[in-house]
């Protein structure tokens, strides 16, 4: 017990004192406030004044139109003064936008009814921007083949005024808001960094010691097993430490913008997430760590090794991909079935938790599976982790590595 | 010259000519494949595909089913089935025949008003196949080319002022090539800086290189090294342009959005011009971070501080795609770390001045002359230091002595 205390010890001064691993522990944060800060505010509006400085946009457009089909007579009222300009033709309009008095035109062309293709010049030329932008006109458009009734035009933009009424109360979910599926995923993105970056932290100290030969020296004095517990316990809580920090800053600042306004009250976050956090960050650690490490027992490189773990990361790539759907409808089949697989398990159910309350059968069987599994490979990678394997410079092979998890070898 | 093209020769055939490499080139494109195919079953198999039900209390729909589409859409088509009264579609509802129904009251002429009842969630696709329904009867007593128009809808033609560029607002599949493009830059230029990174560190690590140096000028091992490793990773950039071209011309016929993109020549030169300067860059500045450090790991922590820059513009990708000659943009592409994937993004969406973009590229071909000579320096000061990092200053004092 002393001597993985010892182990234990120096691997987390080692780690932690690295001035790599303090700056990457700031960065995240840093990064994550100003990617959530600049994506609220512009959906808030585009003209706000820290936005503005950014693109150079104010916001306010002016474009004209050239009518070459005579379909156009009246504006709809939506249309302020100034912000559809029209022309007599193609060479006064070009003389206006070189000018940069308006930032683009249309043009409705004799064939327009039958064809339906309009130009739009642009004097960015941006496609992004334009398919904003021509809404305006679209709505134009529409009002005058309407005959240019409002009514009639209000009735064929929205067709129906509706009022919805759910037989069975479930979380209420805003499929506008691009808020509604970037916190979960980033909240499951959190959780895979830091299973992820703790796993092969372990890996990479596993393989530089074998290779280094430092490994031989450390038998001479500890048990393989001994060895193994230091470093798996003082990584583990080296990711702890990441975790709390990363997820109490997604949590923090996810709060505070919810006081400040209205932007993410649909996303109340409750504070009993990080509870959450920590224990599949623990139980996911258990499992990959422990994956990680028989790789690393098996590997005579690092370079070897960093293709293996492609491999064995896999699994926990996949909820990652299907963010989306686990954040939008997270009560399906495919949420589930994903968030109880114990190797799928915590990126799913903490992009599920994040997203609105999970049922508590579904927790308790995730979190059973979850220690069964740890438990298994923690004592099939322990039975690996003999002094043979660390010793030798066999080259690795998959066969041989789960041969030796099934204990075979 | 031999001497360089053998170093070059034996720096590549060691990278490529080997079943790890080959493996790891491979596995990339079937990785993507097999996430995608993943996430399209995922939303496939996920959808609500069930019927919809309404009740016409106002009596007010001449036209009962929409028209059978012609074009394939991923979307579902969702039957849409008419009830008499409340009651049979909440019948209905509850034994799961239907997802959902509308109500249209017996005032909905007038006031447009009506109900959505569901149970728990509902298809999206719902309310825009409803709400067409309800168009096409709203303008079932226009004239047919008017009704067809307004149901249609107009296809803007996006052009450029003069006239040199065009995108029909329906080719939004264009949209993704610069996006791929920079993240394949990206990708393929920190792969091949890692590649250098370690081959200078590992023959510092065990010694190799004190043998090498014994027969062939630092110039040329750095030479030789670096062009390897640039072409290690054009070689990687190939064949991964290969595979998508190839998906390209496999698709292009049955999916439309894919058939719609076209990729200008012009683009092509201007990725090529930035990335050749970029990956001289990159591969010199590991060249040098190699050769002052002591150890691969060191090397990695360092370098990494790297990768950060020419990673950031996708953390604004959104501003810069939107906003193509903002100022955020355009102080992007002025810092050559970041310059790359600003670049690529912009070009993609707006047409960037000639001046400027010869500003740019100017600048990483001077950035990476500078760094191509700093990394001689550096290998030279540091090839034989062993245990201790060379700061900045012992560079140039040592190169010199």
């Amino acid at each position: 017990m002393n001597k993985t205390h010892l182990i234990l010890k120096n691997e987390l001064i080692t780690t932690i004192m690295r001035p790599s691993f303090i700056i990457s522990l700031l960065i995240f944060p840093v990064i994550m406030v100003i990617v959530i800060y600049v994506q609220s505010v512009t959906n808030m509006s585009s003209s706000s004044p820290a936005i503005t400085a950014l693109t150079g946009q104010t916001g306010e457009s002016h474009e004209g139109y050239v009518d070459e089909s005579g379909l156009i007579k009246t504006l709809p009222p939506e249309v302020k003064d100034g912000m559809l300009v029209v022309f007599s033709d193609i060479t006064s309009a070009n003389a206006a936008l070189s000018e940069g008095l308006i930032s683009g035109y249309y043009v409705v062309p004799q064939d327009f009814i039958a064809s339906g293709r309009i130009s739009y010049v642009r004097a960015d030329y941006n496609p992004l921007s334009g398919l904003e932008a021509s809404i305006m006109f679209r709505d134009v458009l529409d009002f005058n083949l309407l005959g240019q009734d409002l009514r009639l035009a209000d009735r064929f933009w929205n067709p129906i005024q509706v009022e919805e009424i759910t037989l069975e109360e479930t979380v209420k979910r805003d499929v506008t808001n691009p808020m509604t599926y970037m916190i979960p995923y980033f909240v499951g993105l959190v959780l895979y960094i830091v299973i992820i970056t703790s796993a092969s932290l372990l890996l990479n100290s596993i393989t530089t010691e074998k290779q280094s030969r430092v490994m031989e020296l450390l038998m001479a004095s500890s048990s393989p097993l001994q060895i193994l517990a230091g470093k798996i316990i003082a990584l583990g809580m080296v990711g702890l430490l990441q975790t709390v920090i990363w997820s109490g800053t997604v949590l923090i600042v996810v709060n505070l913008f919810n006081q400040q306004s209205e932007l993410i009250a649909v996303m109340q976050l409750p504070f009993t997430l990080i509870f959450w956090v920590i224990v599949y960050f623990l139980l996911g650690y258990a499992i990959y760590a422990a994956l990680m490490a028989g790789v690393g027992a098996l590997m005579p490189g690092m370079k070897e090794a960093s293709q293996a773990t492609m491999l064995v990361v896999m699994p926990l790539l996949i909820p990652l991909v299907l963010s989306p759907s686990l954040s939008m409808t997270p009560d399906n089949l495919l949420s589930v079935v994903l968030s109880v697989i114990p190797f799928t398990a915590p990126v799913s159910m903490m992009s599920r938790l994040a997203a609105g309350p999970v049922p508590a059968w579904q927790l308790g069987l995730s979190i059973a599976l979850m220690v069964i599994t740890a438990t298994l490979t923690i004592r099939a990678v322990a039975g690996m982790f003999r002094a043979q394997a660390l010793l030798t410079g066999q080259s690795f092979n998959f066969v041989l590595f789960f041969k030796a998890l099934l204990g075979k070898a | 010259m031999k001497k360089t093209l053998l170093v070059f020769w034996q720096e590549y055939k060691r990278h490529v000519i080997r079943k790890r490499f080959i493996l790891m080139v491979l596995s990339i494109p079937a990785l993507i494949a097999v996430v995608m195919v993943v996430a399209i079953l995922g939303v496939f198999l996920t959808q609500d595909k069930r019927p919809v039900g309404y009740v016409d209390q106002a009596g007010y729909l001449a036209i009962k089913q929409l028209p059978a589409r012609v074009e394939f859409s991923p979307e579902p088509e969702l039957q849409l089935i008419p009830y008499e009264n409340e009651k049979a579609a909440t019948t209905a509802l509850n034994e799961g025949a239907i997802q959902a129904y509308y109500i249209l009251s017996p005032e909905f002429t007038e006031t447009g008003e009506g109900k959505l009842v569901y149970i728990k969630t509902w298809n999206g696709n719902l309310a825009f196949q409803f709400n067409r329904l309800l168009r096409l009867n709203l303008t079932d007593s226009m004239p047919p080319e008017i009704a067809n128009r307004l149901m249609e809808g107009e296809e803007f033609v996006i052009t450029s002022l003069d006239q040199t560029r065009q995108m029909s607002e329906d080719a939004w599949g264009n949209l993704i090539v610069p996006f791929a493009a920079g993240l394949l830059i990206m990708v393929i230029i920190m792969t091949a800086g890692g590649y250098l990174l370690q081959a200078v560190v590992e023959e510092k690590e065990n010694r190799t290189i004190e043998i090498i140096i014994t027969s062939v000028s630092p110039n040329q091992l750095m030479t030789g090294k670096i062009l390897g490793d640039i072409a290690v990773g054009l070689t990687q950039l190939l064949v991964w342009f290969g595979f998508l071209a190839g998906g390209y011309f496999l698709v292009r016929g049955s999916v439309e959005w894919v058939g719609q993109i076209e990729i200008s020549t012009e683009y092509l030169v201007l990725l090529v011009l930035v990335v050749i300067p970029t990956f001289i860059t990159v591969a010199a500045l590991m060249a040098a971070i190699g050769s002052i450090t002591t150890e691969l790991r060191e090397a990695q922590q360092i370098s990494g501080y790297f990768t950060l820059p020419i990673m950031a513009p996708y953390w604004f990708s959104y501003l810069i795609m939107t906003s193509p000659n903002g100022p955020l943009a355009l102080i992007l592409s002025y810092f050559p770390l970041t310059a790359p994937v600003t670049l690529t993004m912009r070009a993609g969406f707006t047409q960037i001045p000639v001046w400027q973009l010869t500003i740019n590229i100017a600048e990483l071909v001077l950035l990476a002359a500078l760094s191509l000579w700093l990394a001689g320096k550096a290998f030279r000061a540091g090839m034989l230091n062993y245990g201790k990092r060379l700061s900045l200053k012992e560079i140039f004092t040592r190169a010199s002595a």
